[in-house]
């Protein structure tokens, strides 16, 4: 349906005013139809890059590639590229239709084809009965089918989505999320999907990009940034870890605090490394005594649905956080240990990133 | 109450200095030349006087015109102005409210001096050229250029209201679409904008029509409506004409006014439609 | 919102490039004439070209000496409008931004009448309804009061109607103060700048008002836009422009400072 195309970003760097960089050094390959997800906190240009991509916005430095070609400096108009802003940005003045018919307006195909190309648009994004209704009257969700259906309608080569679903209720986004995902997949096209939401991109995307400040910590599929992490950012924001260090005490084994220990791959020999626990990792055992195992102290209890959430302290290590079946009385000490079967993911050695040996597809 | 009381200065005044001399203005229109009997006949030599038709009809013309060409002016300088992060903004602004402050003579008086039989256009053609060339003062011309001279600012003042709601977005997002520049402007801004372009044009026409000022400055046989109304009331001491004038006048102006406003606000999108705005029927 | 974003080392945005364009355009046909007319409001014998004949400061200082008498008495009429607006408008403005009451959309739109209306038919209305005032100069001073009312209201309703303002006055009467001390105290300073902008608006629209003026002067009530009315009709061009430069020095300052105090947002009252 579409011709999809590669994006490159070589050592792209933008700055608002001058000296205020947004964008540092980026270094990206995404590859034809895929559907790369740009993450980080806010400030850290993820959606500049989008801006970019656009043409909305011309890099201060580097190039950005299209399918090969340096569209750098060139006008949005002229760059085949669908751009969905948060806002979503519908027409409110037109109906359903007119929205979704727009570009093609612009690029003055025939009115058949128009019609042809809106219909199928309508629907592939399952808007077809809101055809003759104006924007003014959909709701949240409604609305974002329209902007992509209206994106898509052009049959671009890049498809750019800034937060599709950070405006809709909590409820609706893992069902519109599913809804989402199979249409990229149904059309195709090259996506950059922006959220700042771990587990949206987790779930989305064919590889993801964890940003920070400007600059690309980690690229690659989902998996890798989960088990692999480059750098205690990641490992932090994208796996929702806490990041402590370790001795190592033998070979495939960490010491953690007093009295834990946990096994981690055999590759690891460095005598001191940087581990990341999860709150999946550990379990507390109320019936064992505490000096036979590591110690955790809970200062916080929170009801999290199918488990009750434990903030507190590792004695030796740091603070955590770990979950259990059943209420604990705050203020005692328990007894931690790594949960049977489980290794513990370590983050690679080189703390400063070299960004570059992450970034190839 | 004293809260009521607070209204009672300007109803006061107001019934005394508006709506009494407006209603005696009415009366005087329907009055015959005696004075006595009740007639439409004013209206009706209004109706049939060709001077008179004629008269509307330069109005209506010259008003619709410089709304016109103001409007295509002033619809990308509001969009500017408002949106604007350059240091010279805020002097361009003012810059652009210069003409509010005018009286329509002070106005025509300008267009005198560019294009008058001694204005500085004639004699620059006539030091290149050995001719006089665009000696248009007192022509269509050169009323229309006064004319649009006290529009600028009414209507940038009006549009720029709205402008400020514009999100940058929608703007982006065509682009990406496809929209050229000039595209933005007639297929996103100006549909955008519609309601706000009817109300400037509702005030624009209000103060074309009663303009007097200008007119009076300018005009060597254009006749437009208050100069029909000021020759019947100070030339041929014709009141009974000139209240039924200036009645018809008041009613045509005041329809345009919070006719098409009421419209732009109701029938077009709800959008924050500014109430009449500086200057109102007077140029 | 996105903000407007300056991009830097390409492109700039066309489309503000657009309404730049036409913004210069129009501020060079508003600007324009007036260096023209200080040129030949200065030229010894302007239909022979720009300053032909020589500069000369003759026009000025004999169109001063003309218009003198007439721009003082627009000064003071201008003043006199200003009190009476104050004194009528004050109370309304207060009434439309504080309270809400049946009549309300009434109310304002009988206030803004005088907008719709074209000023020679509000003069006429007025002659004919009392017409021994006329000489006096009473309908003069009335019905310059009736035109530039709207705007003085239309200017403070927006200041008085501020939600910061309102709990501040109420926060003062919880701590003790009357009603007058709250006015001097509280009210007056917070609407300090649209009060300034309100009263040099009237001033200057009193000033250059002509349409009504026109038709409601007499020979000893004479205002100075109605004295430059004649002098088009019998001057000569330099004298003309002479006058109409001293005119200008009387109400493009002003209107400069109105501007400045935020007096644009009276378009979207």
């Amino acid at each position: 349906m579409t011709t999809a195309a590669s994006v490159i970003f070589e050592h792209i760097a933008y700055a608002y005013a001058a000296g205020h960089l947004v964008v540092k050094d980026v270094c990206l390959a995404v590859q034809p139809g895929e559907i790369v997800v740009l993450v980080g906190p806010s400030g850290c240009g993820k959606s500049t890059l989008l801006r970019l991509v656009a043409g909305l916005l011309i890099p201060t430095a580097g190039r950005l590639l299209i399918d090969g070609s340096d569209m750098s400096t060139f006008a949005p108009e002229k760059r085949l590229v669908g751009w969905v802003p948060q806002s979503y940005a519908l027409f409110e003045h037109l109906n359903v239709r007119d929205n979704v018919a727009f570009g093609l307006r612009m690029r003055r195909a025939k009115r058949e084809l128009i019609r042809q190309r809106v219909s199928e648009m309508l629907e592939l994004c399952r808007i077809t009965d809101l055809a003759n209704r104006p924007v003014t009257q959909l709701s949240g969700g409604q609305r974002q089918r329209v902007a992509i259906a209206r994106a898509l309608a052009v049959s671009p080569r890049v498809l750019l989505l800034d937060e599709p679903l950070a405006a809709l209720d909590p409820q609706l986004r893992t069902a519109i999320r599913a809804d989402l995902q199979a249409l990229l997949r149904a059309s195709g096209v090259t996506t950059l999907f922006v959220t700042h939401d771990q587990e949206e991109a987790m779930a989305v995307a064919d590889r993801v990009a964890v940003l920070r400040a400007g600059q690309v910590e980690q690229f690659g599929t989902p998996q890798e940034l989960w088990q692999t992490p480059a750098n205690a950012f990641v490992a932090q924001f994208f796996g929702g870890a806490t990041v402590f260090t370790a001795q190592r005490v033998g070979p495939g084994r960490v010491r953690l605090a007093p009295g834990l220990e946990a096994p981690v791959a055999l590759s690891h020999d460095a005598q001191t490394l940087q581990i990341a626990l999860r709150s999946q990792d550990l379990e507390i055992l109320p019936e064992v005594a505490p000096d036979e195992a590591g110690q955790f102290v809970p200062a916080a209890m929170e009801f999290a649905g199918d488990a009750f959430k434990l903030t507190g302290e590792l004695v030796g290590a740091g603070a955590l956080t770990v979950l259990h079946d059943r209420p604990v009385t705050l203020g005692q000490r328990y007894a931690i240990r790594v949960k049977p079967g489980r290794t513990i993911c370590v983050i690679s050695q080189n703390h400063d990133t070299d960004h570059h040996s992450h970034q190839r597809g | 109450m004293l809260t009521a009381s607070l209204a009672v200065p300007v109803l006061v005044l107001f019934a005394l200095a508006l709506l009494a001399p407006l209603v005696i203005l009415l009366r005087q229109s329907i009055l015959d030349e005696s004075g006595s009997r009740l007639t439409l006949e004013n209206y009706a030599a209004v109706i049939r006087s060709l001077a008179y038709r004629r008269a509307l009809l330069n109005s209506t013309l010259i008003a619709f015109a410089s709304t016109l060409l103001a409007l295509v002016l002033c619809f990308p300088v509001a969009v500017y102005i408002e949106r604007s992060n350059s240091r010279y903004r805020d002097a361009l602004a003012v810059a652009l409210t210069i003409p509010l402050s005018l009286p329509g003579i002070v106005i025509g008086f300008f267009v005198i001096l560019f294009f008058g039989l001694t204005g500085v256009v004639p004699q620059v053609f006539l030091l290149f050229t050995g001719e006089r060339q665009l000696n248009f003062a007192y022509t269509f011309g050169g009323m229309l250029l006064g004319y649009l001279y006290f529009q600028i600012p009414r209507v940038v003042l009006v549009l720029r209201g709205s402008v400020s709601g514009l999100s940058q977005d929608v703007i982006d997002v065509s682009r990406t679409l496809g929209a050229t520049p000039w595209r933005v402007y007639l297929d996103v801004l100006l549909p955008a904008l519609l309601p706000a372009i009817v109300s400037a044009a509702s005030v624009s026409l209000a103060t074309a029509f009663g303009a007097f000022g200008t007119a009076a400055t300018l005009s060597r046989g254009f006749r437009v409506l208050p100069l029909e109304i000021a020759a019947s009331f100070t030339e041929s001491f014709r009141p009974e004409r000139a209240a039924s004038l200036s009645i018809a006048l008041a009613l045509l102006t005041t329809a345009l006014l919070i006719g098409l406003g009421r419209f732009a606000e109701r029938r077009l999108q709800p959008q924050g439609a500014p109430d009449a705005a500086r200057g109102g029927a007077q140029a | 919102m996105t903000l407007l974003r300056r991009t830097r080392g390409g492109p700039a945005d066309p489309i503000m490039a657009i309404g730049r364009a036409f913004t210069l355009v129009a501020v060079v046909v508003c600007l324009a004439p007036l260096p023209l007319l200080m040129v030949v409001a200065t030229t010894v014998n302007w239909p022979l070209g720009f300053w032909a004949g020589g500069v000369t400061l003759n026009w000025l200082r004999d169109g001063w000496e003309t218009v003198r008498p007439y721009a003082f008495f627009s000064v003071r009429l201008a003043l006199s409008v200003l009190a009476i607006d104050l004194a009528i408008g004050l109370p309304a403005a207060w009434l439309l931004a504080r309270h809400q009451f049946v009549g309300r959309q009434a109310l304002t739109t009988l206030i803004n009448l005088p907008l719709a209306i074209p000023g020679i038919a509000i003069a006429l209305a007025l002659i004919l309804a009392y017409p021994t005032a006329r000489a006096s100069g009473l309908l003069l001073l009335i019905g310059q009061v009736v035109y530039t009312l709207p705007f003085l209201v239309a200017t403070l309703v927006p200041a008085l109607a501020q939600q910061a303002l309102i709990e501040r006055e109420a926060a003062a009467r919880t701590l003790g103060a009357s009603a007058i001390q709250r006015l001097w105290y509280v009210t007056l300073p917070a609407i300090r700048s649209a009060l300034l902008a309100a009263l040099i608006l009237v001033f200057t629209l009193s000033m250059g008002e002509f349409n009504v003026s026109f038709f409601l002067f007499t020979p000893l009530n004479k205002t100075l836009p109605v004295e430059l009315y004649s002098a088009y009709i019998t001057n000569r061009v330099e004298v003309a422009a002479a006058i109409t430069a001293i005119f200008l020095l009387f109400v493009v300052p002003a209107a400069i400072a109105i501007e400045r105090l935020g007096g644009s947002k009276i378009g979207q009252a």
